[in-house]
Protein backbone atom coordinates (compact mmCIF):
# COMPACT_ATOMS: atom_id res chain seq x y z
CA UNK A 1 0.00 0.00 0.00
CA UNK A 2 2.96 2.31 0.58
CA UNK A 3 6.15 2.28 -1.59
CA UNK A 4 9.74 3.61 -2.25
CA UNK A 5 11.36 1.94 -5.25
CA UNK A 6 14.38 3.03 -5.53
CA UNK A 7 13.77 6.24 -4.10
CA UNK A 8 17.22 8.98 -4.49
CA UNK A 9 15.79 12.72 -3.08
CA UNK A 10 18.54 16.00 -3.40
CA UNK A 11 17.28 19.09 -2.61
CA UNK A 12 18.01 22.45 -4.91
CA UNK A 13 20.65 24.07 -3.51
CA UNK A 14 24.74 24.78 -3.25
CA UNK A 15 25.14 21.16 -1.55
CA UNK A 16 25.67 18.22 -3.78
CA UNK A 17 24.44 15.36 -1.58
CA UNK A 18 21.35 13.26 -1.72
CA UNK A 19 19.35 13.40 1.43
CA UNK A 20 17.72 10.30 0.28
CA UNK A 21 19.83 7.43 -1.49
CA UNK A 22 18.24 4.25 -3.48
CA UNK A 23 15.89 3.84 -0.69
CA UNK A 24 13.22 1.35 -1.49
CA UNK A 25 10.95 0.16 1.24
CA UNK A 26 7.34 -1.21 1.60
CA UNK A 27 4.70 -1.22 3.88
CA UNK A 28 1.85 -3.07 4.09
CA UNK A 29 -1.31 -1.25 5.10
CA UNK A 30 -2.53 -1.56 9.04
CA UNK A 31 1.51 -1.49 9.86
CA UNK A 32 2.98 0.52 12.65
CA UNK A 33 6.33 1.36 11.50
CA UNK A 34 8.88 3.55 13.38
CA UNK A 35 11.70 5.59 11.06
CA UNK A 36 14.94 5.44 12.77
CA UNK A 37 17.73 7.50 12.85
CA UNK A 38 19.64 10.34 14.26
CA UNK A 39 19.17 14.07 12.88
CA UNK A 40 20.09 14.58 9.28
CA UNK A 41 19.18 10.54 8.52
CA UNK A 42 16.60 11.37 6.24
CA UNK A 43 13.02 10.63 8.10
CA UNK A 44 11.45 13.81 7.91
CA UNK A 45 12.61 13.42 3.72
CA UNK A 46 11.00 10.15 3.76
CA UNK A 47 7.30 11.74 5.41
CA UNK A 48 7.37 14.82 3.24
CA UNK A 49 7.55 12.11 0.11
CA UNK A 50 4.57 10.40 1.24
CA UNK A 51 2.92 13.75 1.29
CA UNK A 52 4.33 14.23 -2.01
CA UNK A 53 5.49 17.99 -0.30
CA UNK A 54 8.41 16.74 -2.21
CA UNK A 55 9.24 14.53 -5.34
CA UNK A 56 11.95 12.10 -5.50
CA UNK A 57 14.70 13.26 -7.78
CA UNK A 58 14.95 9.70 -9.02
CA UNK A 59 12.79 6.40 -8.13
CA UNK A 60 9.09 6.10 -7.30
CA UNK A 61 7.12 6.83 -4.40
CA UNK A 62 3.07 5.28 -3.89
CA UNK A 63 1.01 5.44 -1.39
CA UNK A 64 -3.09 4.60 -1.30
CA UNK A 65 -3.97 5.12 -5.02
CA UNK A 66 -1.45 7.47 -5.57
CA UNK A 67 1.86 7.05 -7.52
CA UNK A 68 4.50 10.35 -7.40
CA UNK A 69 5.24 9.70 -11.52
CA UNK A 70 1.98 10.08 -12.34
CA UNK A 71 0.33 12.85 -10.03
CA UNK A 72 -1.09 15.87 -11.02
CA UNK A 73 -0.92 19.29 -8.81
CA UNK A 74 -4.70 19.06 -8.24
CA UNK A 75 -4.92 15.82 -6.70
CA UNK A 76 -2.33 16.39 -3.78
CA UNK A 77 -5.48 17.89 -1.85
CA UNK A 78 -7.13 14.94 -2.56
CA UNK A 79 -4.46 12.69 -0.93
CA UNK A 80 -3.24 14.68 1.34
CA UNK A 81 -6.85 14.60 3.22
CA UNK A 82 -6.71 11.22 3.59
CA UNK A 83 -3.41 11.01 5.52
CA UNK A 84 -2.74 12.68 8.70
CA UNK A 85 0.72 14.64 9.77
CA UNK A 86 1.87 15.32 12.53
CA UNK A 87 4.82 17.94 12.06
CA UNK A 88 7.78 18.28 14.09
CA UNK A 89 7.19 22.23 14.14
CA UNK A 90 3.65 21.34 14.55
CA UNK A 91 2.28 24.16 12.06
CA UNK A 92 -0.74 25.05 13.75
CA UNK A 93 -2.62 28.17 12.21
CA UNK A 94 -1.46 31.09 14.38
CA UNK A 95 -4.37 33.17 14.54
CA UNK A 96 -7.29 30.19 14.96
CA UNK A 97 -7.95 28.30 18.47
CA UNK A 98 -7.15 24.87 19.16
CA UNK A 99 -10.93 24.31 18.03
CA UNK A 100 -10.31 26.02 14.85
CA UNK A 101 -7.40 24.21 14.19
CA UNK A 102 -9.13 21.08 14.30
CA UNK A 103 -12.15 21.65 12.91
CA UNK A 104 -10.69 23.25 9.81
CA UNK A 105 -9.51 20.15 8.37
CA UNK A 106 -12.99 18.75 9.19
CA UNK A 107 -14.52 21.64 6.81
CA UNK A 108 -11.62 20.73 4.31
CA UNK A 109 -13.17 17.10 4.02
CA UNK A 110 -17.01 19.11 3.51
CA UNK A 111 -18.02 18.73 7.23
CA UNK A 112 -19.62 22.26 7.42
CA UNK A 113 -22.30 20.89 9.70
CA UNK A 114 -22.07 22.98 13.26
CA UNK A 115 -23.44 20.30 15.43
CA UNK A 116 -21.63 17.44 13.43
CA UNK A 117 -18.23 18.91 13.45
CA UNK A 118 -18.68 20.41 16.85
CA UNK A 119 -19.64 17.19 18.28
CA UNK A 120 -16.41 15.46 16.45
CA UNK A 121 -13.82 18.21 17.85
CA UNK A 122 -15.04 18.35 21.07
CA UNK A 123 -14.51 14.30 20.79
CA UNK A 124 -11.05 14.58 19.51
CA UNK A 125 -10.06 17.83 22.05
CA UNK A 126 -10.54 15.43 24.92
CA UNK A 127 -9.33 12.28 23.78
CA UNK A 128 -5.83 14.86 23.08
CA UNK A 129 -6.38 16.20 26.64
CA UNK A 130 -7.11 19.58 25.09
CA UNK A 131 -10.93 20.49 25.99
CA UNK A 132 -10.01 22.57 28.71
CA UNK A 133 -7.67 24.69 26.27
CA UNK A 134 -10.04 24.58 23.30
CA UNK A 135 -10.61 28.38 23.18
CA UNK A 136 -6.93 28.92 23.19
CA UNK A 137 -4.04 30.40 20.27
CA UNK A 138 -1.79 28.11 19.85
CA UNK A 139 0.88 30.95 21.16
CA UNK A 140 -0.94 30.72 24.69
CA UNK A 141 -0.29 27.04 24.82
CA UNK A 142 2.93 24.90 26.15
CA UNK A 143 4.66 23.45 23.30
CA UNK A 144 3.43 19.87 24.70
CA UNK A 145 -0.17 21.06 24.09
CA UNK A 146 0.69 22.29 21.05
CA UNK A 147 2.03 19.00 20.03
CA UNK A 148 -1.03 17.31 21.52
CA UNK A 149 -3.51 20.01 19.34
CA UNK A 150 -1.33 18.69 16.40
CA UNK A 151 -2.00 15.35 16.98
CA UNK A 152 -5.78 15.89 16.91
CA UNK A 153 -5.80 17.58 13.51
CA UNK A 154 -3.59 14.97 12.51
CA UNK A 155 -6.68 12.33 13.38
CA UNK A 156 -10.24 14.34 13.38
CA UNK A 157 -10.71 13.25 9.32
CA UNK A 158 -10.07 9.75 10.67
CA UNK A 159 -6.81 8.87 8.20
CA UNK A 160 -5.79 6.19 6.44
CA UNK A 161 -2.17 6.93 7.54
CA UNK A 162 -0.70 8.58 10.33
CA UNK A 163 2.39 10.05 9.75
CA UNK A 164 4.14 11.45 12.83
CA UNK A 165 7.88 13.50 12.49
CA UNK A 166 9.29 13.56 16.32
CA UNK A 167 5.54 13.30 18.05
CA UNK A 168 6.69 13.05 21.40
CA UNK A 169 9.68 15.34 21.25
CA UNK A 170 7.92 17.56 23.29
CA UNK A 171 6.54 15.45 25.68
CA UNK A 172 7.69 14.48 29.16
CA UNK A 173 8.23 10.78 29.32
CA UNK A 174 4.08 9.92 30.52
CA UNK A 175 2.44 12.43 27.97
CA UNK A 176 5.08 10.74 25.64
CA UNK A 177 3.36 7.33 26.60
CA UNK A 178 -0.54 8.65 26.12
CA UNK A 179 0.13 9.62 22.68
CA UNK A 180 2.19 6.88 21.57
CA UNK A 181 -1.40 5.06 23.24
CA UNK A 182 -3.42 6.96 21.47
CA UNK A 183 -1.37 6.00 17.84
CA UNK A 184 -1.82 2.59 18.53
CA UNK A 185 -5.22 2.72 19.21
CA UNK A 186 -5.67 4.56 15.90
CA UNK A 187 -3.58 1.29 14.17
CA UNK A 188 -5.82 -1.00 16.01
CA UNK A 189 -8.50 0.81 14.24
CA UNK A 190 -7.17 0.45 10.86
CA UNK A 191 -4.92 3.36 9.76
CA UNK A 192 -1.10 2.62 9.15
CA UNK A 193 0.85 4.46 11.24
CA UNK A 194 4.46 5.38 10.43
CA UNK A 195 6.65 7.35 13.60
CA UNK A 196 9.95 9.07 12.39
CA UNK A 197 12.02 9.43 15.79
CA UNK A 198 15.62 9.86 16.41
CA UNK A 199 14.41 7.88 20.23
CA UNK A 200 15.45 4.44 19.86
CA UNK A 201 14.41 3.56 23.74
CA UNK A 202 10.77 4.65 22.49
CA UNK A 203 10.48 2.57 19.21
CA UNK A 204 11.65 -0.66 22.16
CA UNK A 205 8.98 -0.29 24.37
CA UNK A 206 6.76 -1.05 21.56
CA UNK A 207 7.36 -4.48 19.64
CA UNK A 208 6.73 -2.80 15.63
CA UNK A 209 8.73 -3.11 12.68
CA UNK A 210 11.33 -0.41 12.88
CA UNK A 211 13.33 0.56 9.47
CA UNK A 212 16.49 2.79 10.83
CA UNK A 213 18.08 5.13 8.01
CA UNK A 214 21.61 6.80 8.08
CA UNK A 215 23.10 9.33 6.40
CA UNK A 216 19.86 8.92 3.73
CA UNK A 217 19.90 5.34 3.15
CA UNK A 218 18.28 2.62 4.46
CA UNK A 219 20.51 0.56 7.03
CA UNK A 220 18.15 -2.17 9.17
CA UNK A 221 14.33 -3.19 8.56
CA UNK A 222 13.74 -4.98 11.50
CA UNK A 223 10.69 -6.73 12.02
CA UNK A 224 9.09 -8.06 15.43
CA UNK A 225 9.11 -11.46 16.15
CA UNK A 226 6.04 -13.34 15.89
CA UNK A 227 5.13 -16.25 18.02
CA UNK A 228 5.39 -19.54 16.52
CA UNK A 229 1.85 -21.35 15.74
CA UNK A 230 2.03 -24.75 16.85
CA UNK B 1 -25.13 27.43 3.03
CA UNK B 2 -22.90 26.71 6.14
CA UNK B 3 -20.13 26.27 3.47
CA UNK B 4 -21.28 29.94 2.53
CA UNK B 5 -21.67 31.28 6.10
CA UNK B 6 -18.32 30.06 6.44
CA UNK B 7 -16.43 31.47 3.24
CA UNK B 8 -18.08 34.50 4.03
CA UNK B 9 -16.68 34.72 7.97
CA UNK B 10 -13.05 33.87 6.40
CA UNK B 11 -12.85 36.52 3.91
CA UNK B 12 -14.58 39.09 6.47
CA UNK B 13 -11.54 37.55 8.81
CA UNK B 14 -8.51 38.30 6.03
CA UNK B 15 -10.49 41.77 5.65
CA UNK B 16 -10.40 42.52 9.54
CA UNK B 17 -6.74 41.42 9.97
CA UNK B 18 -6.14 44.41 7.93
CA UNK B 19 -8.31 47.03 8.56
CA UNK B 20 -5.87 49.95 7.78
CA UNK B 21 -5.18 48.39 3.94
CA UNK B 22 -9.01 47.23 3.65
CA UNK B 23 -10.06 50.71 4.33
CA UNK B 24 -7.27 52.59 1.89
CA UNK B 25 -8.84 49.75 -0.74
CA UNK B 26 -12.51 50.41 -0.36
CA UNK B 27 -10.79 54.75 -0.71
CA UNK B 28 -9.30 53.67 -3.77
CA UNK B 29 -11.77 51.82 -5.18
CA UNK B 30 -14.63 54.20 -4.19
CA UNK B 31 -12.32 57.17 -6.22
CA UNK B 32 -12.29 55.27 -9.07
CA UNK B 33 -16.21 54.33 -9.31
CA UNK B 34 -16.88 57.34 -8.30
CA UNK B 35 -15.32 59.09 -11.39
CA UNK B 36 -16.76 56.34 -13.73
CA UNK B 37 -20.56 57.01 -12.38
CA UNK B 38 -19.76 61.13 -13.10
CA UNK B 39 -18.40 60.29 -16.26
CA UNK B 40 -21.48 57.76 -16.87
CA UNK B 41 -24.21 60.18 -15.42
CA UNK B 42 -22.72 63.16 -17.45
CA UNK B 43 -22.92 61.00 -20.63
CA UNK B 44 -27.06 59.74 -19.76
CA UNK B 45 -27.42 63.13 -19.41
CA UNK B 46 -25.81 64.34 -22.63
CA UNK B 47 -27.41 61.35 -24.20
CA UNK B 48 -31.19 62.37 -22.98
CA UNK B 49 -30.16 65.92 -24.52
CA UNK B 50 -29.42 64.67 -27.90
CA UNK B 51 -32.35 62.76 -27.97
CA UNK B 52 -34.59 65.58 -27.50
CA UNK B 53 -32.98 67.31 -30.25
CA UNK B 54 -33.25 64.31 -32.70
CA UNK B 55 -36.54 64.31 -32.27
CA UNK B 56 -37.03 67.93 -33.65
CA UNK B 57 -35.02 67.08 -36.73
CA UNK B 58 -36.56 68.33 -39.91
CA UNK B 59 -36.27 71.72 -41.63
CA UNK B 60 -36.74 75.17 -39.01
CA UNK B 61 -38.70 77.68 -40.97
CA UNK B 62 -38.27 81.32 -39.25
CA UNK B 63 -40.63 83.79 -40.63
CA UNK B 64 -40.35 87.83 -40.78
CA UNK B 65 -41.12 89.68 -37.94
CA UNK B 66 -44.49 91.35 -38.17
CA UNK B 67 -45.99 88.68 -40.41
CA UNK B 68 -49.49 87.96 -40.28
CA UNK B 69 -52.25 85.13 -39.74
CA UNK B 70 -53.14 85.31 -43.28
CA UNK B 71 -49.69 84.58 -44.82
CA UNK B 72 -48.59 82.10 -42.30
CA UNK B 73 -51.99 79.72 -43.46
CA UNK B 74 -51.11 80.40 -47.05
CA UNK B 75 -47.28 79.00 -46.42
CA UNK B 76 -48.56 76.24 -44.46
CA UNK B 77 -50.80 75.37 -47.25
CA UNK B 78 -47.99 75.39 -50.01
CA UNK B 79 -45.65 73.61 -47.92
CA UNK B 80 -47.46 70.98 -47.46
CA UNK B 81 -48.61 70.40 -50.59
CA UNK B 82 -44.95 69.50 -51.77
CA UNK B 83 -44.94 65.82 -52.76
CA UNK B 84 -41.90 65.44 -50.29
CA UNK B 85 -43.64 66.50 -47.12
CA UNK B 86 -44.88 64.63 -44.51
CA UNK B 87 -46.53 67.18 -41.76
CA UNK B 88 -45.73 71.46 -41.53
CA UNK B 89 -46.25 72.17 -37.99
CA UNK B 90 -46.34 75.80 -37.29
CA UNK B 91 -44.74 77.20 -33.69
CA UNK B 92 -45.44 80.18 -32.18
CA UNK B 93 -42.90 82.57 -30.81
CA UNK B 94 -44.81 82.27 -27.52
CA UNK B 95 -44.32 78.41 -27.92
CA UNK B 96 -40.93 78.34 -29.04
CA UNK B 97 -40.18 80.45 -25.36
CA UNK B 98 -41.75 78.29 -23.66
CA UNK B 99 -40.11 75.04 -24.87
CA UNK B 100 -36.74 77.01 -24.88
CA UNK B 101 -37.14 77.74 -21.18
CA UNK B 102 -38.31 73.66 -20.58
CA UNK B 103 -34.76 72.99 -22.07
CA UNK B 104 -32.86 75.28 -19.96
CA UNK B 105 -34.06 74.12 -16.91
CA UNK B 106 -37.01 76.81 -16.41
CA UNK B 107 -34.51 79.79 -16.66
CA UNK B 108 -37.08 82.86 -16.99
CA UNK B 109 -35.48 84.10 -20.66
CA UNK B 110 -37.97 87.17 -21.02
CA UNK B 111 -36.64 88.37 -17.31
CA UNK B 112 -33.09 87.57 -19.08
CA UNK B 113 -32.96 89.38 -22.04
CA UNK B 114 -35.90 91.87 -21.36
CA UNK B 115 -38.30 90.38 -24.34
CA UNK B 116 -39.38 87.14 -26.12
CA UNK B 117 -36.52 87.25 -29.19
CA UNK B 118 -37.99 84.60 -31.07
CA UNK B 119 -39.73 84.24 -34.25
CA UNK B 120 -42.86 82.07 -35.31
CA UNK B 121 -42.07 79.41 -37.04
CA UNK B 122 -42.79 75.93 -39.57
CA UNK B 123 -41.26 72.62 -38.55
CA UNK B 124 -41.43 70.72 -41.81
CA UNK B 125 -41.09 66.81 -41.41
CA UNK B 126 -40.70 65.08 -44.77
CA UNK B 127 -41.34 61.88 -45.94
CA UNK B 128 -39.11 59.27 -44.88
CA UNK B 129 -38.48 57.87 -48.23
CA UNK B 130 -37.25 62.15 -48.84
CA UNK B 131 -35.54 62.37 -46.34
CA UNK B 132 -33.13 59.63 -46.25
CA UNK B 133 -32.39 60.92 -50.17
CA UNK B 134 -28.65 62.39 -49.74
CA UNK B 135 -29.69 66.63 -50.65
CA UNK B 136 -32.90 66.06 -50.50
CA UNK B 137 -33.27 68.16 -46.97
CA UNK B 138 -31.33 71.00 -48.38
CA UNK B 139 -32.96 71.50 -51.77
CA UNK B 140 -36.15 72.12 -50.00
CA UNK B 141 -34.50 73.88 -47.56
CA UNK B 142 -33.62 76.03 -50.68
CA UNK B 143 -37.29 76.24 -52.06
CA UNK B 144 -38.47 77.34 -48.66
CA UNK B 145 -36.19 79.69 -47.97
CA UNK B 146 -36.98 81.87 -51.71
CA UNK B 147 -40.95 82.20 -50.22
CA UNK B 148 -41.57 85.95 -49.32
CA UNK B 149 -42.18 86.23 -45.24
CA UNK B 150 -39.37 83.33 -44.64
CA UNK B 151 -36.78 84.79 -42.62
CA UNK B 152 -34.39 82.11 -42.35
CA UNK B 153 -34.09 78.36 -42.87
CA UNK B 154 -32.58 75.73 -41.14
CA UNK B 155 -31.88 72.36 -42.69
CA UNK B 156 -31.05 70.17 -39.49
CA UNK B 157 -28.58 68.54 -42.28
CA UNK B 158 -25.38 70.00 -40.56
CA UNK B 159 -26.19 69.77 -36.90
CA UNK B 160 -27.77 66.70 -37.32
CA UNK B 161 -24.44 65.40 -38.62
CA UNK B 162 -22.10 67.23 -35.89
CA UNK B 163 -24.58 65.97 -33.13
CA UNK B 164 -24.48 61.95 -34.38
CA UNK B 165 -19.97 63.08 -34.48
CA UNK B 166 -20.75 64.57 -30.94
CA UNK B 167 -22.81 61.50 -30.24
CA UNK B 168 -20.26 59.15 -31.27
CA UNK B 169 -17.63 60.30 -29.58
CA UNK B 170 -19.01 60.79 -26.15
CA UNK B 171 -19.70 57.15 -26.93
CA UNK B 172 -16.24 56.58 -27.48
CA UNK B 173 -15.31 58.87 -24.01
CA UNK B 174 -17.19 57.02 -22.12
CA UNK B 175 -16.92 53.27 -23.71
CA UNK B 176 -12.87 54.90 -22.69
CA UNK B 177 -13.21 55.88 -19.92
CA UNK B 178 -15.18 52.90 -18.54
CA UNK B 179 -12.15 50.78 -19.64
CA UNK B 180 -10.29 52.69 -17.57
CA UNK B 181 -11.93 52.92 -14.34
CA UNK B 182 -12.09 48.83 -15.14
CA UNK B 183 -8.36 48.63 -15.27
CA UNK B 184 -7.84 50.92 -12.21
CA UNK B 185 -10.02 49.22 -10.17
CA UNK B 186 -8.92 45.06 -11.48
CA UNK B 187 -5.06 46.95 -10.47
CA UNK B 188 -6.07 47.83 -6.92
CA UNK B 189 -7.95 44.89 -5.88
CA UNK B 190 -5.10 42.65 -7.45
CA UNK B 191 -2.82 44.64 -5.19
CA UNK B 192 -5.00 44.41 -2.43
CA UNK B 193 -5.90 40.43 -2.57
CA UNK B 194 -2.38 39.97 -3.43
CA UNK B 195 -1.26 41.44 -0.07
CA UNK B 196 -4.09 39.37 1.74
CA UNK B 197 -3.04 36.60 0.62
CA UNK B 198 0.98 37.13 0.71
CA UNK B 199 0.27 38.18 4.93
CA UNK B 200 -1.48 34.52 5.28
CA UNK B 201 1.33 33.19 3.07
CA UNK B 202 2.16 30.71 6.16
CA UNK B 203 -1.48 29.53 6.94
CA UNK B 204 -1.93 29.47 2.92
CA UNK B 205 1.04 26.84 2.88
CA UNK B 206 -0.02 25.02 6.30
CA UNK B 207 -3.47 24.85 5.14
CA UNK B 208 -2.28 23.28 1.86
CA UNK B 209 -0.13 20.86 2.90
CA UNK B 210 -3.03 19.51 5.58
CA UNK B 211 -5.39 18.89 2.57
CA UNK B 212 -6.68 22.23 1.12
CA UNK B 213 -7.90 21.99 -2.44
CA UNK B 214 -7.57 25.23 -4.63
CA UNK B 215 -10.77 26.02 -4.66
CA UNK B 216 -11.09 26.29 -0.82
CA UNK B 217 -8.64 28.42 -0.36
CA UNK B 218 -9.71 30.77 -3.28
CA UNK B 219 -13.37 31.32 -2.43
CA UNK B 220 -12.91 33.56 0.52
CA UNK B 221 -10.27 35.87 -1.96
CA UNK B 222 -12.97 36.02 -4.26
CA UNK B 223 -15.57 36.68 -2.07
CA UNK B 224 -13.21 39.64 -0.65
CA UNK B 225 -12.52 40.92 -4.02
CA UNK B 226 -16.39 40.81 -4.78
CA UNK B 227 -17.58 42.59 -1.59
CA UNK B 228 -14.93 45.49 -1.72
CA UNK B 229 -15.64 46.45 -5.45
CA UNK B 230 -19.90 46.17 -4.47
CA UNK B 231 -19.79 48.37 -1.40
CA UNK B 232 -16.96 50.76 -3.44
CA UNK B 233 -19.68 50.60 -6.29
CA UNK B 234 -22.26 51.35 -3.66
CA UNK B 235 -20.45 54.01 -2.26
CA UNK B 236 -19.50 55.30 -5.38
CA UNK B 237 -23.72 55.95 -6.17
CA UNK B 238 -24.15 57.12 -3.22
CA UNK B 239 -21.69 59.92 -3.66
CA UNK B 240 -22.97 60.66 -6.98
CA UNK B 241 -26.37 60.62 -6.00
CA UNK B 242 -25.68 63.36 -3.34
CA UNK B 243 -23.69 65.50 -5.52
CA UNK B 244 -26.61 65.60 -8.43
CA UNK B 245 -28.58 66.55 -5.01
CA UNK B 246 -26.52 69.23 -4.79
CA UNK B 247 -26.64 70.88 -7.87
CA UNK B 248 -30.24 69.62 -9.21
CA UNK B 249 -31.53 73.09 -8.29
CA UNK B 250 -28.99 74.48 -10.72
CA UNK B 251 -29.76 72.24 -13.16
CA UNK B 252 -33.29 71.02 -12.77
CA UNK B 253 -33.81 68.37 -16.08
CA UNK B 254 -30.55 66.73 -14.52
CA UNK B 255 -31.05 62.88 -14.21
CA UNK B 256 -29.77 60.05 -12.08
CA UNK B 257 -29.49 56.44 -13.11
CA UNK B 258 -32.24 54.51 -13.39
CA UNK B 259 -32.33 51.66 -11.36
CA UNK B 260 -31.30 48.81 -14.12
CA UNK B 261 -28.27 51.13 -14.18
CA UNK B 262 -27.63 51.38 -11.00
CA UNK B 263 -28.03 47.30 -10.43
CA UNK B 264 -25.55 47.05 -13.87
CA UNK B 265 -22.56 49.30 -11.90
CA UNK B 266 -22.66 46.95 -9.00
CA UNK B 267 -22.91 43.71 -10.68
CA UNK B 268 -20.47 44.87 -13.36
CA UNK B 269 -18.09 46.32 -10.25
CA UNK B 270 -18.43 42.66 -8.17
CA UNK B 271 -17.58 40.93 -11.28
CA UNK B 272 -14.63 43.19 -12.22
CA UNK B 273 -14.04 42.11 -8.06
CA UNK B 274 -14.29 38.76 -8.78
CA UNK B 275 -11.70 38.84 -11.75
CA UNK B 276 -8.96 40.80 -10.05
CA UNK B 277 -9.38 38.23 -6.85
CA UNK B 278 -9.12 35.42 -9.58
CA UNK B 279 -6.15 36.96 -11.32
CA UNK B 280 -4.05 37.87 -8.50
CA UNK B 281 -4.61 34.98 -6.07
CA UNK B 282 -4.48 31.78 -9.21
CA UNK B 283 -0.42 31.96 -9.79
CA UNK B 284 0.61 32.04 -6.33
CA UNK B 285 -1.73 29.47 -5.94
CA UNK B 286 -0.29 27.10 -8.64
CA UNK B 287 3.14 28.40 -7.70
CA UNK B 288 2.62 26.58 -4.13
CA UNK B 289 0.42 24.13 -5.88
CA UNK B 290 3.93 22.92 -7.96
CA UNK B 291 6.18 24.08 -5.61
CA UNK B 292 9.10 21.02 -4.12
CA UNK B 293 12.74 22.04 -2.62
CA UNK B 294 13.79 18.76 -4.41
CA UNK B 295 15.69 18.60 -7.54
CA UNK B 296 13.26 16.16 -10.26
CA UNK B 297 14.71 14.67 -12.92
Amino acid sequence: MISLDHVWLRYAGPAREYALEDVSLEIESGEFLFLLGPSGAGKTSILKLLTMEEMPTKGRVRILEFDSSRIQGRELPRLRRRIGVVYQDFRLLREKTVFENIAYVLRMTGVLDASTLQRIVLRILTQVSLYHKRNQFPDQISGGEQQRAAIGRALVHEPRVLLADEPTGNLDAASANDVLDLFRRVNAAGATVIVATHDESLAARFASRTVTLNEGRLSRDSRPLRPRSR
Amino acid sequence: MSRLRFFLSEAWEIQTRDAAGALASLTGLTAVLFLLAIVLLAGLNIRGLARNLESRKGIEVFLSDGIGPGRIDELAEIFRSFGEVEAVVFVSRDESLRQIQEDLGGVDVVSVLGENPLAHSFHVRLKPEAASRPGKLQEIAGEIGGYDGVEEVIDGGSWVGALERGMRDLYFATAGAAILAGLAVILVLWNTIKLAFLRRHETIKILRIVGASSSFLRFPYLLLGAFQSAAAALLALLLAAAIRLAIVQLMPGLRFFPPAWAAAFLIGACLLGLIASYASIEPALRNLERRSDAVTS
